[in-house]
């Protein structure tokens, strides 16, 4: 903001208004431009992109390299009656546009439209020979051809608000979404009881609806607001995906290889059903005095899933007294929520506040399958029923030279039911919080918080087994579950604001979070977590033209695990008549040390060269380095670990973004402007490398993808 | 350009003096005019555009429209301020009432409170009090500008950035290959958290994780034939939403992550391995495997459980099937 400008203009105009009646005109419409929220602009917009690049292109949506046009506008209008117009249009004509309207009575009524896409491309190419991909029907072709996976959200929205009366507020939200496209999935690719996996991309053609509705009544002493939020998916992919290529033979004679013709056992691959889900609510607060308020909400949702079974037929085969033809799934929540703050004196705060949540899963249960392959059991759907009991007590206590200590107590409950007996009933977390802050009006404040948190259950609803049973390997039951395991956590956050000058300002910020899980049997599952971030940001206003910033990030994760080397079919004891059931039936240890580490740079500035150039650019540093380090026993002869296993690359992504940007106002309504973006992005990561679908796809990443933009705007202002 | 300055200046002064003479000889000194509130006169006649660029800006807010009764002047927010705007010192006079900048000496509570005194009655911030940003002092002026009609915060391009002031984890990770698209301006924090305190965990807009999730990804809610425990309970249990390396925003890759829950049976345990590094024709101690290729896509081994989509190569209904077949593969998400 060039303020000279206006000062020049403002007082030079006031005075030239106090001697020329005639020049008050020039100063009421220059101070109108300082206060007047009234826009007018549109502008076009073309840029150069020199390489489409997967990675860049994920939500940017930029396909076509070359030059890409797009619009931009944007209407603001307010009358002396408080009428506002907005109209604003973004990225027209790009995959990315969106575009919202809106007209209000302020403080009375406003009426608005929202229109947004959203693209999502897959970040690689895959080079396949799969044909109808987008449709509930895949085949197999002859011919690879490279593939882009991408979907694609259209949203509309619409919002109504209206003040009854002063106090009575009505707010009617609605929005339309579809979503279309393909997105990686895959199946198994047994044809004849032997594997290998296919390329079976999803089909997404999706509708979703939703519609909140609520009305408001609230006062400075009290509110109370009833609302209904309804939720409608429709897939209209199909109720199942059919792939028609398998894989008939080659378990372990090496890669198998699908054909044509030969559907997979796992074919169809069911899609997801439509569902629907209705919430009532009713909220409300009220302050006992200017110190004490009590808040609460009550809310039931009737969640259903009733959407058609794919029909009975060979390859959807309905065990025989199975008479359903939808899951009649239906689920009731009843969320309560209350809390209460209060000020006991001037010094002394208090928070208690209680959060419950009841998820009745009562979906009628039935037997579908026979599991033949695993004992003949009868497999039943899976209704899972939880409460939740979400507990915060908090005390805040204000000491002299602006130092604030807090000290805070969280409890979490969860209880499982219907859930099948194998693991824990409830699960209880604790946590004890103290934080001290300072927190206005000197050169450094900051805040420092301790946590610590202990989580732990009832008692195990099953026993592990050590015994073979001759279906199972050794090792039922010995895993705990991460959501159900006891864990120690231990948190420390710090964050401290320095300006020792007006101009310029530091943060400094200091986290750290260690997680230590009881494991049950030989240490198996997750083991330990511990994350830690630093972190520097800084800014500096040169001038009221000219200011800058960076900051800088290091942080790494660190997770340890262990688990037990088994092969299909092993029994775990080593025994055997030859050298492959021997292998196969020796297990072995390993355990995995999986650290992240992140290094992430930014730097930003702005400024104005004169009063009509104005420059700016942003640098962004980021990268992210995985590692595996695995460690395994030393079984001897008979081990069943394969040569190479157990040694995993790192995998490395690299981000590198400049962005420059430069306007110049060629009059006081008209300007252009030039963008450069330089983005690469660098990443090194096994997950597709060597890997060859069992029919033929190959899914490719491009390790190093430079993207270069240049743009030029102009823009005009009416 | 220049000329037309100087113009203007000896125009200014010539008024000036001839303003102040006729005035001076006519007429009663006239009270200053308020030029965007009502009752602003009394900042505005001192604190204009020079004094402070952008204080008149307020104007092209909604504070700004005098036409709706409920907006405030100056002094509603920044208190009546006597001593600040009576002093006939040469130096600096004190502060107003209430300030609102970084430095300001005047209690978050405080400042808070010139807020809410409209503001609490809005739905979205009924909830404010006792709300983790209320709790740990975080100043609505912390995140907003009101005296801009661009105010950072309240637009999706921009919002993240001022989020990421005190969220410096979550800048790390929005990102990483696999996010949200936040960095790209088509989402906001907003959309999935309401900083101005809610019922839900972590400050989400519904009442928990998994219903703020299903308002994007309603193809998740089922229920479905078999059901995902960790997937009903919490989206939270597997994902990261503000970013990863892993594909799919998952916390970890598989089978790493599969294997934090599940047993070792069978091929569960399986030990991770790539392609280009593994024989699967001989162990690690060379012991040649009868009838085993070195090379193998096959979903029991090091390699199938490792690249590609890993444990889900296979068991791609992860989050649930609603497959009613009865056939063996129907279960374990097979399809």
């Amino acid at each position: 903001m060039d303020k000279n400008r206006y000062f020049k203009r403002t007082v030079l105009a006031l005075a030239v208004s106090m001697a020329f009646p005639v020049s008050s005109a020039l100063a009421q419409e220059d101070v109108a431009e300082l206060i007047s929220p009234s826009e007018a602009e549109a502008g076009v917009k073309l840029q150069y992109l020199n390489d489409v690049n997967p990675l860049y292109r994920q939500y940017y949506g930029l396909n076509n390299d070359g030059v890409n046009g797009s619009a931009d506008l944007k209407l603001i209008r307010r009358s002396d009656e408080g009428r506002w117009m907005r109209l604003e249009g973004r990225d027209l004509g790009l995959r990315t546009q969106e575009f919202n309207a809106s007209v209000e009575q302020q403080g009375d009524w406003k009426l608005g439209i929202d229109y947004n896409q959203i693209p999502r491309f897959a970040p690689f190419v895959a080079r396949t020979r799969v044909t109808g991909i987008g449709h509930d029907t895949l085949n197999l072709g002859n011919v690879f051809d490279d593939k882009d996976l991408k979907t694609e959200r259209t949203a509309t929205s619409l919002t109504l608000t209206k003040f009854i009366s002063r106090n009575l507020q009505a707010n009617v939200i609605f929005k339309n979404e579809d979503k279309k496209g393909e997105r990686l999935f895959g199946a198994n690719g047994s044809a004849n009881g032997f594997v290998g996996q296919l390329f079976a991309p999803e089909p997404i053609d999706s509708n979703h609806k939703q519609i909140e509705a609520s009305l408001d009544y609230a006062t400075e002493k009290f509110y109370v607001s009833g609302s209904y939020y309804g939720s409608f998916f429709e897939n209209k992919a199909g109720k199942g995906l059919f792939v028609n290529y398998g894989t008939p033979a080659g378990l372990f004679g090496g890669n198998p290889v699908a054909t044509a013709a030969t559907p997979t056992q796992m074919s169809p691959l069911s899609l997801a059903p439509d569902n629907q889900a209705h919430q009532f609510a009713l909220a409300g607060g009220y302050n006992w005095s200017r110190d004490t308020r009590a808040n609460f909400k009550v809310s039931k949702s009737f969640a259903k899933q009733d959407d058609d079974f794919l029909p009975n037929s060979p390859l959807v085969p309905y065990l025989s007294s199975m008479t359903r033809r939808d899951l009649g799934g239906k689920v009731e929540t009843t969320n309560v929520f209350g809390s209460l703050t209060s000020r006991l004196t001037d010094k002394l705060n208090l928070l208690a506040s209680w959060a419950y949540e009841d998820r009745d899963d009562r979906t009628p249960q039935t037997g579908y399958v026979v599991d033949v392959a695993h004992g003949g059991a009868l497999i039943q759907n899976n209704p899972e029923s939880q409460k939740t009991h979400r507990g915060k007590f908090e005390a805040s206590y204000r000491l002299p030279q602006g130092y604030n200590l807090t000290a805070g107590y969280d409890y979490d409950f969860r209880k499982y039911e219907g859930m099948e007996e194998l693991f824990r009933d409830e699960v209880t977390e604790q946590t004890y919080r103290v934080d001290v802050r300072k927190s206005f009006g000197d050169t450094v404040n900051g805040s420092l918080t301790l946590a610590h948190s202990e989580r732990d259950g009832s008692r195990w609803g099953s026993t592990p087994s050590f015994v073979n049973d001759g279906v199972h390997a050794v090792g039922l039951h010995w895993t705990a579950p991460t959501q159900f395991s006891d864990r120690e956590r231990d948190k420390v956050k710090a964050l401290v604001d320095w300006a020792p000058v007006d101009p310029l300002s530091v943060q400094f910020a200091y986290e750290y979070g260690l997680d230590d899980y009881k494991t049950r049997v030989f240490d198996i599952g997750l083991n330990k977590g511990r994350s830690e971030l630093f972190s520097v940001d800084a800014s500096y206003r040169f001038n009221d033209r000219w200011r800058a910033n960076m900051w800088a990030s290091h942080s790494t994760n660190d997770i340890e695990q262990k688990s037990l080397n088994s092969t299909f079919g092993s029994l775990c004891d080593g025994s055997g008549g030859n050298t492959a059931d021997r292998i196969k039936n020796t297990c072995v240890p390993w355990g995995a040390k999986l650290k992240l580490s992140s290094n992430a740079v930014g730097a930003g500035f702005d400024g104005q060269i004169n009063s009509k150039l104005s420059v700016g650019g942003q640098y962004l540093y980021s990268r992210d380095v995985n590692e595996y380090d695995i460690s395994f026993a030393d079984a001897g002869t008979f081990s069943s670990i394969r040569q190479g296993a157990g040694i995993l690359p790192d995998t490395e992504y690299t981000l590198n973004t400049l962005r420059l940007f430069a306007r110049y106002a060629i009059t006081k309504a008209t300007a252009i402007r030039l963008d450069y973006v330089w983005d690469r992005r660098e990443l090194d990561d096994f997950t597709w490398s060597n890997w060859t679908y069992s029919d033929g796809t190959r899914v490719l990443v491009n390790p190093d993808q430079i993207t270069r933009i240049i743009a030029v705007s102009v823009s005009h202002a009416f | 350009m220049k000329k037309m300055r100087s113009l203007l200046a000896v125009l200014a002064c010539i008024g000036s003096i001839c303003a102040g003479a006729a005035y001076a000889a006519d007429a009663p000194k006239e009270a200053p005019k308020d030029i965007v509130l009502k009752g602003d006169a009394k900042c505005t006649s001192c604190h204009d555009e020079a004094d402070a660029p952008g204080v008149l800006h307020i104007g092209k807010t909604k504070h700004g429209t005098r036409a709706d009764g409920r907006t405030p002047t100056c002094s509603d927010c920044h208190g009546d301020s006597e001593k600040h705007v009576n002093y006939k010192g040469s130096d600096k006079p004190p502060k107003p009432d209430r300030t609102f900048d970084k430095k300001s000496a005047t209690p978050v509570a405080e400042r808070n409170a010139a807020c809410l005194s409209c503001h609490q009655t809005d739905p979205k911030r009924h909830l404010w009090a006792g709300s983790t940003h209320e709790r740990r002092d975080v100043a609505c002026s912390s995140c907003h500008d009101t005296h801009t009609a661009n105010d950072k915060v309240r637009d999706k391009r921009t919002q993240a950035e001022v989020c990421f002031a005190c969220h410096k984890e979550q800048r790390t990770q929005v990102n990483r290959p696999s996010h949200h698209p936040i960095p790209e301006g088509k989402m906001s924090c907003s959309d999935c958290h309401n900083p101005h305190g809610t019922t839900g965990p972590k400050l989400l807009v519904k009442d928990s994780t998994n219903a703020t999730c299903f308002t994007c990804h309603a193809e998740k809610r089922g229920p479905f034939v078999h059901n995902h425990a960790p997937v009903t309970e919490d989206c939270a249990n597997c994902h990261n939403p503000h970013g990863t390396v892993a594909d799919a925003m998952l916390k970890a890759r598989p089978p790493f992550l599969c294997q934090q829950c599940h047993d070792p049976a069978n091929h569960l345990g399986t030990i991770p391995g790539v392609a280009g590094n593994t024989d699967l024709s001989r162990n690690v101690n060379g012991t040649v495997i009868p009838g085993q290729a070195a090379v193998q896509n096959n979903a029991l081994n090091s390699v199938g459980v490792t690249q590609g989509r890993g444990c889900l190569n296979c068991h791609t209904e992860i989050h649930g099937s609603n497959n009613p077949a009865n056939a063996s593969k129907a279960v374990r998400f097979w399809r």
